[in-house]
């Protein structure tokens, strides 16, 4: 087999690209050290065993300006939480209700994964994804843009949708030797009063 | 103070392994083949969304721009400076929705020419690009698996990921404008492929170790009983007591050893044959898109190219019942550049080339069946799937192909 070795296996590389790797494994590796427990991030409880390290590391290390800037404004940002520090013990799902100028109302299926089949569910697993922030108190300014987005689903000029109501489906997964909840809890987490405005904004985008 | 010189020694040892691990030269086609891989999950990826386009990247979506923005803190504060430095992106503030499915159709073609190594360094580039800019304009849709597809798109960029295993490299071949040798690059962008993937793994164990259910067992069994996960059906015992103790431990034991003992070559193929047991098992169970798929993707990059070379060719060397010879016109003999263009599309030299009798190509299968010469070179030489169907293109190459044995 034909080869090409080099005489000196280093002699190539910059001390500027050195710099750079060392700089980046750096950087990446303080960002994506767990953040240490809310009690202890908040003084409420002192760190203990291996949490000093999380505890120090965010203290002084994780919001240094420069780890900041190159992270996150060159997209190699990262952290790296799947089924940590938990694994998800509850399943979501949503729906909402339109109500449209005629005082009519339809019923909307946000998708959900359960009720999909194999190819369906692939492809629109984004929703689901979505919902679990869209669905969670933290974030309820995507409250208002969710809703719209459901009414501009529903749009008709002749008779606008004017309300839309979300609705959250939750149910715990019971652990070990637990039994199992068999209904989906429900609650109306939000109303929206339809901005019409917004609606002939994107009808205007449309044309 | 004095230290003795064997000291001085162990250290500057050190310095120069680590130096010749980071920064030596070695084949690039590990880093060819790991581009290849990622840009076909980059394509599959871009398909799946291009499906919900609309719904994730329009400002009639679920996420207009100004949400996008919002929901990613977009400017990075300079603590010693009253200045703010925007994220990288094309979308930043983009309310025209052609804009953005313009910069979604060019990512996307980017992504093809990326996974055929076309055009390659401007290909990587701009998926990097397109990637972050399309991340920075909807967060909110995104799960590990993106996170991976964002930083190894970066990864790819800044290496010289078109050196093997691409269209690149063999039209370089072809025009003769390349060495036939293998592509020595300096390792320094696959060692840091490899060493987010084994950063990945540890940290999400460390932070699975502060977790409640992880420390009493019982962590895989939630995840089985989601609906909202489910894909293909488990055998029960899996999925209970006593065994999902067992399986969550397995977890965690399989999760540090691809963030750590992965780099001692010894066990280096055992751990990460675990990890594409944990990552298999995940993807039948779970519907997490491509997730897996890009996981693994990664492990490519733990293997040094000419580990890779030389492991196709033990397994070629294993299917004879796949060989075949390839007989030259005779009195013609292949052109050097035609000589290395085929060489390089067959990573498992299953054909070989011969002198022929007859004034036409001619092959036999390893039976001495006679069979069709091109279809047969192209249903052996993998690299050749890319292009080989392509009509045409044979009759093209056998006009170039030859020359006349001098003498």
């Amino acid at each position: 087999m034909a080869t090409n070795e080099p005489q000196s296996k280093t002699q190539h590389v910059s001390i500027w690209v050195k710099l750079f790797v060392l700089f980046h494994l750096m950087a990446i590796t303080v960002w994506s050290l767990p953040n240490p427990p809310s009690a202890v991030d908040t003084g409420k409880v002192s760190p203990a065993g291996t949490q000093w390290i999380p505890y120090y590391n965010k203290k002084y290390l994780k919001e240094f300006p420069p780890f900041v800037v190159y992270l996150t404004v060159t997209g190699f940002w990262q952290y790296w939480d799947m089924f940590a520090p938990d694994p998800t013990q509850t399943d979501y799902w949503a729906e909402a209700t339109v109500q449209f100028k005629d005082g009519s109302m339809k019923h909307y299926q946000y998708p959900r994964m359960a009720l999909l089949g194999l190819y369906e569910k692939h492809v629109k697993e984004r929703y689901r994804k979505f919902f679990e922030r869209a669905g969670n108190d933290d974030y309820n300014y995507l409250w208002t843009p969710f809703a719209l987005r459901i009414a501009h689903m529903y749009d008709n000029p002749a008779n606008p949708p004017t309300r839309v109501k979300l609705y959250r489906h939750w149910r715990p997964v019971a652990g070990p030797g637990q039994a199992q909840q068999e209904n989906y809890d429900t609650y109306m987490y939000f109303e929206y009063v339809v901005d019409q405005k917004e609606l002939e904004k994107a009808r205007d985008g449309l044309k | 103070m004095n230290q003795p010189p064997q000291d001085k020694g162990a250290i500057r040892e050190t310095i120069d392994t680590l130096n010749d691990f980071w920064f030596g030269f070695g084949s690039a086609t590990a880093l060819g083949l790991f581009r290849a891989v990622f840009g076909t999950l980059a394509c599959l990826n871009f398909l799946n969304l291009s499906q919900m386009w609309e719904s994730w990247f329009s400002e009639r979506g679920f996420v207009p721009a100004w949400l996008g923005q919002r929901f990613l803190w977009p400017q990075v504060n300079l603590v010693w400076l009253p200045v703010e430095v925007p994220r990288m992106g094309l979308l930043n503030g983009v309310t025209d929705d052609r804009i953005s499915l313009l910069v979604f159709v060019i990512t996307f073609v980017a992504a093809i020419f990326t996974a055929l190594g076309l055009w390659t360094r401007v290909s990587t580039v701009t998926l990097a690009v397109g990637i972050v800019s399309l991340h920075h304009r909807d967060a909110a849709i995104l799960h590990g698996g993106d996170t991976v597809l964002r930083v190894m798109s970066l990864y790819l960029a800044i290496a010289p990921s078109g050196a093997a295993c691409s269209l690149d490299r063999l039209i370089s071949l072809w025009k003769g404008k390349t060495s036939t040798a293998i592509t020595q690059v300096s390792m320094w962008p696959q060692r840091l492929i490899a060493y987010n993937c084994a950063l990945l793994y540890l940290t999400t164990t460390w932070l699975k170790w502060g977790g409640h259910l992880w420390q009493n067992g019982t962590a895989n069994w939630y995840p089985a009983r989601l609906q909202e996960f489910h894909r293909f059906p488990v055998p029960a015992f899996l999925t209970n007591t006593p065994t999902i103790y067992f399986t969550t431990y397995l977890t965690l034991i399989v999760e540090f050893a691809l963030g750590t003992l992965v780099f001692y070559r010894p066990l280096r193929g055992w751990i990460l044959f675990s990890g594409l047991l944990l990552h298999g098992y995940i993807e039948y169970s779970m519907n997490i898109p491509l997730f897996s798929y890009l996981m693994v993707s990664m492990y490519i990059s733990f293997y040094d190219g000419e580990e890779i070379a030389a492991w196709a060719k033990r397994r070629g060397a294993k299917l004879n019942r796949f060989k075949l010879t390839v007989a030259l016109p005779k009195g013609q003999k292949l052109t050097q550049s035609a000589g290395a263009f085929l060489a390089t599309i067959d990573p498992f030299c299953l054909v070989s080339y011969v002198q022929g009798d007859s004034p036409e190509w001619s092959a036999q299968n390893h039976s001495g069946k006679t069979v069709p010469v091109w279809r047969s070179i192209c249903g052996r030489a993998l690299g050749c799937w890319i292009f080989g169907w392509f009509p045409g293109f044979w009759s093209r190459f056998e006009m170039k192909a030859l020359e006349p044995i001098s003498g």
